[in-house]
């Protein structure tokens, strides 16, 4: 604690006593005012000002301890300013004692320290004067206060009112719950999605207003609201293509996010849901699919004309033609083939897409069976004069079980992409191996390769490897993906290697061979029967 | 050898009939060819008609309909009926072996030399069935 000169030379038990009925208190307390000002604030702001000499008036002492007093009250807050006057005073008055120059010294200040000891030496008309200033300050407090609390309450409405207006143009459904599972926020896009108004549900709990679906299973409320406990903040839910039912029976696909705030417990929220409706979109996604395989099947009906005129007009005609002519017929054959494995692709992606792509299995002869689907092909194959060998496993391969239709176009799909993308002269390789689990079967060519980068992308829908291959490219892709779902569906697995560009590639997949559990997607969704003209 | 028997097809593309017909008389299968569903059932009441292919996508009376009538009708209830048709959902199926139908094909898988196959078994064995199970179906 700050001590003036003359004391800390001598000391408080000095021969201090006899001197101190003398002593005005006054010229050391502007001391003390001016180094409290210079240590606190004096370096930061230049308005401390000069230190009334010995030769300033009376009254301009006081006057200068005010001023740095409110510098202080300004810089530090008054409840410190007036601590630190109030332990300098408390100092002089172990100092001196209570004397009558120390309570001179209090009525003379005018600044709010040792408040209860300054109304006891106060006079009447003094206590008055000081009473109604103490009434003023209360007042200029009460009214500061209230200007803050307008000022926040509005800050409070105008923040409420625009969050009102925000929740009111988003066009996804937003609910808040307190935590009790209980609405507390309906905006007007959750209004619309589950057809009651706010007011209706607010204040009832989640479950009575939506069911939520998982599959066909109906949610427990605690699955679609969770509550973290420790203090989270942030998304805790997130869950695609749900199907809701509205407590009127609207039926609508959503995607659900919730999210929790830190200081929900606080304020009674439990958790935030938003709701995107994604119904027309699945319509329209439905609609695609309608429309790709309507589109397929009606491509059938000519295709099977042009493919069968071809073959009668080949069988009547074939010992007339040249090899010319014989060649042109060959080639208008494996186009029409192509045209027709290229729409049995599409009907097989919106099959796919539709989880209604089932398997019919039956027992088979695989190394037969491959080498009938080979058979189909060859057409191909000798148009490009490549060769083609099929070797035969050294021991017979145990009977599988597959559908023998799904598998074959797996089997087709690898052939015609080794068909393609190997040059005019190419070799295509199809062989076996046999583990006591697993048939598997490789479709390997020497032809342009796969870049590496482009390997762990190939069984993707619509992936096409771009670059030295687009030129020559042929493909859908759409093949790669369907063999890659068609051998999921029997639980086996398709790989693809290729040591680069020009290198080749192979391709093989795997059957299991023990009981499989093979799964159907879904069953065969119903009402969705073609008959007559579409 | 077919003892007289006769195809009837019923299909109302004249490209598709028209080829099917072809192929059959060269297997020498004699065929008869209905457009719709009204002359189905007329050309049904002839003599020796050994096998009904039948298409489903027809103008008027559908394939199914057709079905349930000539399955309905006690006279030509035995003579076997196989689908013909490139537009198959397995309800279809599923509704029309029910009915009675004894069997289905897909045109545009079908090779020529299994369509003259599949209609001598059925001249042979009017009661042999396709197992619906490892049917192609769309």
């Amino acid at each position: 604690m700050f001590l003036p000169s003359f004391l800390r030379r001598k000391g408080p038990n000095n021969g201090l006593e006899e001197k101190s009925n003398q002593q005005d208190l006054l010229p050391p307390l502007v001391e003390f005012a001016y180094k409290l000002g210079q240590e606190k604030i004096g370096v930061k702001i230049n308005t401390l000002g000069s230190k009334p000499s010995s030769q300033s008036s009376r009254e301009a002492l006081p006057q200068y301890i005010k001023h740095v007093y409110d510098l202080l009250a300004i810089s530090l807050g008054p409840q410190v300013a007036r601590e630190l006057f109030e332990s300098q005073l408390t100092l002089f008055k172990k100092t001196y004692g209570v004397n009558q120059k120390y309570f001179e010294l209090l009525k003379e200040l005018p600044i709010p320290v040792m408040g209860a000891e300054r109304l006891a030496v106060l006079n009447r008309a003094e206590l008055e004067n000081e009473l109604k200033l103490r009434i003023k300050e209360l007042e200029e407090i009460k009214a500061n206060l209230e200007k803050t609390v307008l000022e926040r309450t509005k800050t409070i409405t105008a923040e409420r009112n625009k969050l009102s207006l925000i929740l009111s143009g988003i066009t996804d459904a937003v609910i808040a719950l307190d935590l009790n599972r209980s609405v507390v926020t309906f905006n007007r896009g959750a209004e619309r999605l589950i057809g009651i108004s706010q007011q209706d549900a607010l204040g009832k709990p989640i479950s009575n207003l939506i069911k939520f679906f998982s599959k066909d299973r109906e949610m427990f409320t605690q699955e679609y609201t969770p509550f973290r406990g420790d203090g989270f903040e942030g998304e805790t839910l997130n869950l695609e293509g749900l199907k809701i039912k509205s407590f009127n029976g609207k039926e609508v696909f959503v995607n659900l996010r919730v999210g929790q705030i830190r200081e929900g417990p606080f304020v009674n929220l439990g958790c935030i849901l938003t709701l995107h409706d994604v119904t027309q979109e699945k319509k329209l996604e439905e609609m695609k699919l309608d429309f790709v395989s309507m589109a397929a099947h009606e491509l059938r009906t000519p295709l099977t004309a042009l493919k069968g005129y071809i073959y009668v007009f080949s069988k009547n005609l074939i010992n007339v033609l040249n090899e010319q002519q014989k060649t042109y017929l060959l080639r208008m054959n494996i186009a029409s083939q192509r045209l027709i494995a290229l729409v049995e692709n599409l009907l097989n992606v919106s099959r796919i897409e539709r989880g209604s792509l089932t398997l019919h299995l039956e027992e088979v002869d695989w190394v037969g069976n491959v080498k009938a689907t080979v058979s189909e092909l060859l057409d191909e194959v000798r148009e490009k004069n490549q060769e083609l060998a099929i070797i035969e496993p050294t021991k017979p391969l145990p009977k599988v079980k597959v559908d023998k239709f799904r598998m074959n176009e797996v089997l087709s799909n690898l052939l015609s992409n080794a068909i393609s993308y190997t040059p005019t002269g190419g070799k295509i390789k199809v062989w076996f191996d046999c583990s006591p689990d697993e048939v598997i079967t490789y479709v390997e060519d020497n032809g342009q390769g796969i870049p590496k980068e482009a390997l762990p992308h190939l069984f993707t829908k619509f992936f096409r490897v771009s670059g030295v291959l687009e030129q020559g490219s042929k493909g859908t892709g759409l093949g790669l993906y369907i063999a890659k779902s068609i051998v999921d569906l029997h639980k086996g697995k398709i790989r693809a290697t290729s040591e680069g560009l020009g290198k080749g590639s192979t391709f093989s997949f795997s059957i299991p061979i023990k009981e499989q559990v093979v799964s159907q997607i879904k069953s065969i969704p119903d009402g969705k029967i073609y008959i007559g003209r579409i | 050898m077919n003892n007289g028997k006769k195809v009837l097809l019923i299909e109302d593309e004249f490209f598709i009939s028209d080829l099917y017909k072809h192929i059959l008389s060269d297997a020498g299968i004699r065929v008869e060819v209905a457009e719709d569903g009204e002359q189905a059932l007329q050309k049904s009441k002839a003599d020796n008609i050994g096998l009904i292919l039948l298409d489903i996508m027809l103008p008027g009376l559908n394939g199914i309909e057709v079905l349930k009538k000539l399955k309905e009708d006690p006279l030509y209830r035995t003579i076997p009926v196989v689908l013909l048709t490139n537009l198959v959902q397995s309800s279809v199926v599923k509704l029309a072996y029910n009915l009675g139908a004894s069997g289905y094909l897909l045109k545009v898988s079908l090779k020529p030399e299994d369509l003259v196959r599949c209609v001598q078994d059925y001249f042979k064995n009017p009661n042999l069935k396709m197992r619906y199970e490892t049917l192609d179906l769309d």
